[in-house]
């Protein structure tokens, strides 16, 4: 499969590097030779410095034979002009634009039905307010997402010396926990994951990652000694984008917010879109401030400044001066091993949002959805098993499923199912399967249809 | 049927230029465009679309890239040759030289796998595929299709 990117920043990197390792032929273009250097110096991919929207460019790069092109600069007009060219040139190869400013909000789909016909328009923005909402739904958790449109969640918790599970093997758990069981699919201890089997005993200081239908979410939280505690008081650092989308969803849940923001025409202009939320101009970082606004009484101190080191520095005082719990925006992956250590759990980036909606366009199958977790050490992802997969039609234990893979959930229409080795998939089930990297490209065949699907 | 009743000399290209999937699946479509009246990029959709579910290149140089089309009246059936080979991610990991193209009207699943099948015994013939993919012009691929194509 040949992919085009256009734009070698943050996003376009690590895309690249993704699909790289599973094979795809990649060209990346971008008109920063710094940008496009870090590219060739660490991946083995085709690059051009050149404008990404210019015809001349994207005919050189090969669109014609482009299966999919993603347009990822961060100039929201250069990926719609790509998009538009590329629509021209090559029509049926699959447009992905990441549009960020809240202006075209509105027009997205506009933009998929009519010229340039993007496929997927890819707002990080927005995927970090969801993603939010989801850490606010469960603060206990130090990852939260959905799938199903919901009615499934896969939470990770970080377990603490007074879990009562702490010591015990995952074989015993049927005997210890009366009633629902969650299924736990992932465990990370310093800093490595483990797929587990029955014989893996859980342990505190482990970051355990289990699925649930939202039903069970809090019997299972009370599994491990975690509350689905409500949040209503939130303190937004930082007054950028994200949080202007933030304060405005939280507005319509009735959760009390407050934002300081440095910048006072920024006030002004948050001060004026938004209703209920109260705007601070101030620094985020100043103790003296916070103290004055309370940070003890917030149950959320979310820090969304541009900056990373602010964001992380804020996120550690909030904690210190009693804030309940903190979400940290963070930009640069090689910081991430690094935040649990400092004693930060909760940490949201715009750019793994980014990867992951992309993600789940590349893959071969019907993949509805995917999330990295740990960076990118592992996916899952929810998927349709299709007629005449491999999946379908036998017991989950003759399917030849490579290490490190597991079908955690199968939802036949209304139904959510925790399988065990003698269910069955059926065709148009759908199925939410963890894998580790490297056995990625083993799912995408055991999920490809064969010939003779029509 | 045969498959001579609904591959057209005009829908067999001998010399597929591209190296990739969609540029191959580009080339394949444009007679039958023409022939069929339906715009390219609505074929090169719908067989793209088929593509990303499972590749349709069963290996042994072999690719039957097909799908299906709402708004048609009848088959549009496609042949191709590629001499240098393209990378059409077949199961078996090696480049696909030789081409069936099919679109089937929506409702007609039972035409489609019966056409489906008819190509793939054909194409079991190892001696026949050596000089399809060595033929020289569209009459010679014809001809030796002719010889296996007993119908159904």
């Amino acid at each position: 499969m040949k992919i085009i990117i256009v734009g070698a920043g943050e996003v376009g990197f690590h895309i690249a590097s993704h699909l790289v390792r599973e094979n795809k032929e990649v060209v990346i273009i971008d008109h920063d030779a710094a940008a496009i250097r870090r590219v060739s110096d660490h991946i083995d991919v085709q690059t051009m410095i050149g404008i990404g929207s210019s015809p001349e460019i994207l005919e050189e790069a090969g669109i014609r034979e482009a299966e999919i092109m993603l347009a990822v600069t961060n100039s929201d007009e250069t990926n719609l002009v790509a998009c538009m060219v590329a629509n021209i040139l090559s029509p049926s190869t699959k447009k992905l634009a990441r549009i960020r400013s809240g202006d075209y909000d509105q027009y997205h789909e506009l933009f998929c039905r009519n010229a340039p016909n993007i496929d997927t328009v890819i707002n990080p923005e927005m995927e970090v307010v969801t993603t939010i909402e989801h850490l606010i739904s469960v603060p206990n958790a130090a990852d939260v997402g959905e799938f199903a449109g919901g009615r499934v969640k896969f939470i990770g918790i970080r377990l603490d010396d007074a879990t009562p599970l702490a010591g015990s093997r995952l074989l015993e758990l049927p005997d210890r926990i009366q009633g629902h069981r969650p299924l736990i699919f992932a465990i990370i201890r310093d800093e490595t994951l483990i797929v587990p089997s029955g014989k893996d005993r859980l342990l505190p200081g482990d970051l355990i990652y289990f699925i649930t239908d939202d039903e069970h979410l809090e019997a299972s939280l009370r599994q491990f000694n975690k509350h689905a505690d409500p949040v209503r008081r939130v303190l937004i650092i930082g007054g950028g984008r994200i949080s202007l989308r933030l304060a405005s969803r939280l507005e319509q849940k009735s959760i009390h917010t407050k934002i300081i923001e440095k910048r006072p025409d920024r006030c002004s202009l948050m001060a004026e879109k938004l209703h209920r939320t109260v705007v601070l101009c101030g620094d985020g970082s100043d103790q003296a401030l916070l103290k004055e606004e309370n940070i003890q009484d917030a149950d959320m101190v979310i820090t969304l400044t541009d900056d990373d080191e602010t964001n992380i520095l804020a996120s550690l005082l909030a904690k210190r001066l009693g804030a309940w719990k903190t979400i940290t925006k963070i930009s640069k992956f090689s910081y991430f091993p690094l935040m649990h250590t400092i004693g930060i759990n909760q940490v949201v980036d715009p750019r793994l949002s980014a990867i992951n909606s992309i993600l789940q366009h590349i893959r071969r199958g019907k993949v509805l959805s995917s999330v990295s977790i740990r960076g990118e050490d592992a996916e899952i992802m929810e998927a349709v098993a299709l007629e005449t997969t491999d999946i379908v039609g036998k017991p989950l234990m003759d399917v030849p499923f490579p290490k490190g893979v597991l079908v955690t959930t199968i939802l036949r229409g209304e139904n959510v199912i925790i399988p065990t080795g003698q269910s069955v998939v059926a065709p148009n089930d759908r199925i939410i399967i963890f894998a580790r990297r490297e056995a990625i490209p083993k799912i995408e065949k055991i999920l490809a249809v064969k010939l003779e699907y029509f | 049927m045969k498959i001579l009743d609904v591959l057209r000399k005009e829908a067999v290209v001998l010399d597929l230029k591209s190296k990739e999937k969609k540029g191959v699946i580009e080339e394949l479509v444009m007679p039958l465009a023409q022939v069929s009246g339906v715009a390219p990029e609505e074929l090169v959709r719908v067989l793209m679309e088929r593509e990303r579910l499972g590749s349709t290149g069963i290996g042994g140089g072999i690719g039957i890239p097909h799908g299906k089309l709402k708004d048609i009246d009848s088959l549009i059936v496609g042949f191709g040759l590629s001499r240098q080979g393209v990378d059409f991610e077949s199961i078996d990991g090696r480049p696909t030289h030789i081409f069936f193209l099919l679109v089937t009207p929506e409702n007609s699943i039972d035409i489609h796998l019966k056409l489906l099948s008819q190509i793939s015994r054909i194409l079991k013939n190892d001696l026949l595929k050596e000089r399809l993919r060595n033929a020289k012009s569209q009459d010679e691929v014809l001809d030796i299709i002719r010889e296996e194509d007993v119908g159904l």
